[in-house]
């Protein structure tokens, strides 16, 4: 007999391990990139805030400078309202004289004063025209920087909310990576329990199988293979169902096997063999039975080449579980090989097409109800329960 | 049932189970013990420490698909439900039921 080399559970662990490190790496890549990211936007928050105050301070200074130009118009008009008091004082002045050459020299001076206030007084009022011009100038440079302001700021916060966000956002990742390393760390232990067990001994030891009560080839076993006590490790449900996987694939029968004798390892061979009687069982098998049979290291010749597929039953029934999400194996994997009750009655338990077939077809409106609450997984096993155990 | 051992339960404790459900409850946990597991573990590495005490008192619960069972947990504060399980494993129960009619 040549060795078993596989352990369901082992290479269940070794690729759930590859898979968590697979995706810690990307939590890792997704983490470094997020602090790119937040980085950009404390440097986009920085720039920002520089411009808000660059633009406060230009706004700043225009407002000075209207106020020095409102300043200076005062000062313009204090001067234009001097200057037009002085010429009435001359007016005053001269006017009072009336006669002769006097009168004629005075009217002059009036005349020159009255010209130079107009001059004056003229070129003044250019001057204010000049600066409230300019004053409306910048009034309008100040509106436009307090637009500019306003938007900066708009986009200040926004840029702050993203921070925030990204920020969460690397919080999460960081904790999901700690979790995934968490869980490889646990992984690495159950590999480790795994591999030290008793009943990884047995998987590789050339010795015959050594099968404990839960599996029904028990019957099967002649007093000198009949263990003395049953092992009893806490993989002992998972390795049955590896041995079920096993049996399936084969389309080996146990209860069609009861009555031979297990006398050497050479009937475990032969169920790798495929006779005839069991290749028109395993007619849905061919594909998996040659994975199998690399696994196993069975002859490869041993499986006969006219075993016709079935592939398309498996992908019919499959496609008749895609709407909820599930397959086939994915439902024989939530499932042992045997139901046990109470009173420790056991029944074998084997999920085939043309059960998931009528299992479907079955399924009314308190089925979709359930699926709503507690899944369609358990869902449609429990029913294939039920209808196996005639109650529905 | 002996799988349940694997996660601190005695023999006491899987007495107790048998002897608080139903046949059906019963078969289904033996049945669907990989299904069982996987929400264990789902409840285990979620943080609540004393989950063998919830494995006894409400087996059921592990009855529903993983993502259904995992839904039923991302509807509440982690922390807070922690420390409320520790008190009292009867709040995954209440937890349970609330989400189930709601």
């Amino acid at each position: 007999m040549e060795k078993f080399k596989m352990d369901g559970i082992y290479n269940d662990l070794i690729e759930y391990s590859d898979f968590a490190a697979r995706l810690k790496d990307k939590f890792l890549n997704q983490v470094e990139k997020t602090n790119e990211i937040i980085i950009l936007y404390n440097e986009a928050i920085k720039n920002t805030e520089s411009e808000i105050k660059e633009n406060e301070n230009s706004m700043d200074k225009c407002k000075n400078e209207i106020k020095k130009m409102q300043e200076k118009i005062k000062v313009i008009e204090a001067s234009t309202k001097n200057i037009k008091s002085t010429y009435q004082n001359i007016v005053d002045a001269y006017s009072k004289t009336s006669e002769g050459t006097t009168k004629n020299l005075y009217s002059e001076i009036i005349e020159t004063a009255r010209l130079n206030c107009e001059d004056e007084t003229e070129k003044n009022e250019r001057e204010i025209t000049r600066l409230n011009d300019d004053i409306a100038a910048i009034n309008n440079n100040i509106s436009n920087f307090t637009k500019i302001i306003e938007e900066l700021n708009i986009n200040l916060e926004k840029q702050k909310v993203e921070l925030s966000k990204y920020t969460k956002t690397l919080d999460y990742l960081k904790e999901q990576t700690r979790q995934i390393s968490r869980e490889i760390d646990n992984i690495a232990n159950r590999k480790d329990v795994i591999k030290h067990s008793p009943r990884n001994d047995f998987l590789t030891n050339d010795a015959k199988p050594n099968y404990d009560n839960s599996v029904n080839t028990r019957d099967n076993l002649n007093a000198e293979n009949k263990p003395k006590e049953e092992i009893k490790t806490n993989n002992r449900v998972d390795m049955d169902e590896s041995l079920k996987q096993i049996y399936d694939l084969t389309g080996y029968n146990k209860k069609d096997k009861k009555e031979s004798s297990f006398e050497s390892d050479t009937n475990l061979e032969n169920l790798f063999k495929g006779d005839e009687g069991q290749k028109k069982e395993s007619d849905n098998q061919s594909e998996k039975i040659n994975e199998w049979e690399k696994i196993l290291n069975s002859p490869s010749d041993a499986i006969s080449k006219d075993t016709p597929k079935n592939d398309d039953r498996e992908k019919a029934i499959n496609d008749l579980l895609k709407p909820y999400g599930t397959t086939i194996d994915r439902l024989k994997s939530l499932t042992t090989d045997k139901i046990i009750y109470k009173s420790g009655r056991e029944v074998d338990f084997n999920i085939t097409e043309d059960d998931l077939t009528r299992c479907i077809n079955a399924i009314n409106s308190m089925d979709l109800k359930s699926m709503k609450v507690l899944g369609p997984e358990i869902t449609i096993l429990r029913k294939l329960k039920l209808m196996k155990e005639g109650k529905n | 049932m002996e799988y349940l051992k694997m996660y601190g339960l005695t023999n006491e404790d899987i007495e107790t189970i048998k002897n608080g459900v139903s046949d059906d409850i019963y078969s289904d946990l033996t049945l669907f013990a990989p299904l069982v597991k996987k929400n264990i573990e789902f409840l285990k590495n979620f943080g609540i420490t004393n989950y063998s005490q919830v494995i006894v008192k409400y087996p059921d619960i592990f009855l529903r698909d993983e993502g259904s069972f995992e839904n039923v947990f991302s509807k509440f504060d982690k922390d807070d439900l922690i420390s409320k399980c520790l008190n009292n494993v009867a709040v995954i129960k209440k937890m349970v039921e609330f989400v189930d009619k709601n």
